[in-house]
C-alpha cells in the first residue's frame, strides 16, 4: 500500500482508533484512557465516537439528570456523510445526527497523514485529534 | 453472495431502517429515528441510533435535564465484535457506551434478507432493521 499513489479520499477510508487530542500544546483531558473510533466508508458515509474515561453509573432503573449529565459530558458521537477537498487538504463531516443536544451542521477538518496516523485539525484552532489506522 | 461467510456479509456500514417490538414500532424513538451500524474488516464495530426528536440546550452546556432528554432512547456505543456462524449470532463487545450503567457484551441474532440485515436481541421480541449503505 504505497501512500503516494492513493488519493487522500482513498487513504481516509476505513476505521481509525482514537489516540488523543491536543489543544494549546497540551493534552485535552478526557481521563486516563479515553477510547474512540472514526470511520470513513467507501460510499461517503462517516461516523465518530469518542468516550471520555469516566464511570457512567446508573443507580436505579432510570438514569437521573445528574447521571445523564456525567455520561454525556464530552462524549462525542455523530454520524452522517463526508466530502474531501484535496486541494484545501480538508475533510468535511456533514452531520446528520449528533448525540450532543443543540449541535448540528458541518465540521471542516484539515487532515494530515503520518505513517499509520491521521491528524484532524479544526481550522483556526490549536486543536488536533490523532487517530491510528485499525488493521 | 453464496460464497461469502456471514462475517464477510456483515462487513460494511448499514443504515437504520427501524426497530420493532412484537412487530410494532419501538417506543421512545419517534417516527423516524436515524442511525448507522458499522462492522469493519478487522473486528471493530460502532453503532449509533438517534431518536427522532428535537434535542436542545439553552446555555453553553447541557443541563442535567437536557442531558437526560438527549440520552433517552439514544444508542451510541462501539468496540469489537465476533460472529458465531453456528448460532447465527453476532456479539458486540462494547468498549464505550454513552448510556449510564451500560456495560458488557450484547448478543444479537442476525438474519440477512436481500440488502437488509435484521438484528434480534436474544430472548426478546425486538427486531432492529438495517439496510446496506452502497
Amino acid at each position: 500500500m504505497s501512500g503516494d499513489s492513493q488519493s487522500a479520499a482513498q487513504r481516509l477510508i476505513g476505521a481509525w482508533r482514537y489516540v488523543g487530542t491536543r489543544i494549546h500544546g497540551g493534552n485535552w483531558d478526557r481521563g486516563k484512557n479515553p477510547k474512540g473510533m472514526i470511520y470513513y466508508g467507501p460510499h461517503g458515509e462517516m461516523a465518530v465516537q469518542i468516550a471520555p474515561d469516566v464511570a457512567r453509573k446508573r443507580a436505579g432503573a432510570a438514569m437521573t439528570p445528574e447521571e445523564a449529565f456525567i455520561a454525556l459530558k464530552d462524549y462525542i458521537a455523530y454520524f452522517g456523510t463526508y466530502t474531501v477537498d484535496e486541494t484545501a487538504g480538508t475533510v468535511t463531516h456533514h452531520r446528520h445526527d449528533n448525540l450532543q443536544p443543540g449541535e448540528g451542521g458541518d465540521l471542516v477538518r484539515r487532515y494530515e497523514f503520518v505513517g499509520d496516523r491521521l491528524t484532524l485539525r479544526p481550522p483556526n484552532s490549536t486543536m488536533e485529534v490523532t487517530w491510528e489506522r485499525i488493521k | 453472495m453464496n460464497g461469502q461467510s456471514d462475517k464477510e456479509r456483515l462487513i460494511g456500514s448499514w443504515r437504520h431502517i427501524g426497530s420493532t417490538v412484537d412487530g410494532k414500532p419501538r417506543p421512545g424513538q419517534g417516527a423516524n429515528p436515524r442511525g448507522i451500524i458499522i462492522y469493519d474488516a478487522h473486528g471493530y464495530m460502532a453503532c449509533h441510533v438517534a431518536p427522532d426528536r428535537d434535542v436542545t440546550k439553552a446555555g453553553d452546556k447541557p443541563t442535567g435535564d437536557e442531558a437526560k432528554a438527549a440520552l433517552d432512547g439514544h444508542v451510541a456505543y462501539f468496540g469489537k465484535y465476533s460472529v458465531d456462524e453456528g448460532a447465527r449470532t453476532v456479539t458486540h463487545h462494547r468498549q464505550g457506551s454513552v448510556q449510564p450503567g451500560d456495560k458488557g457484551d450484547l448478543v444479537r441474532g442476525y438474519e440477512f434478507v436481500g440488502d437488509r440485515l435484521i438484528l434480534k436481541p436474544l430472548g426478546t421480541a425486538t427486531e432492529v432493521m438495517w439496510e446496506r449503505i452502497k
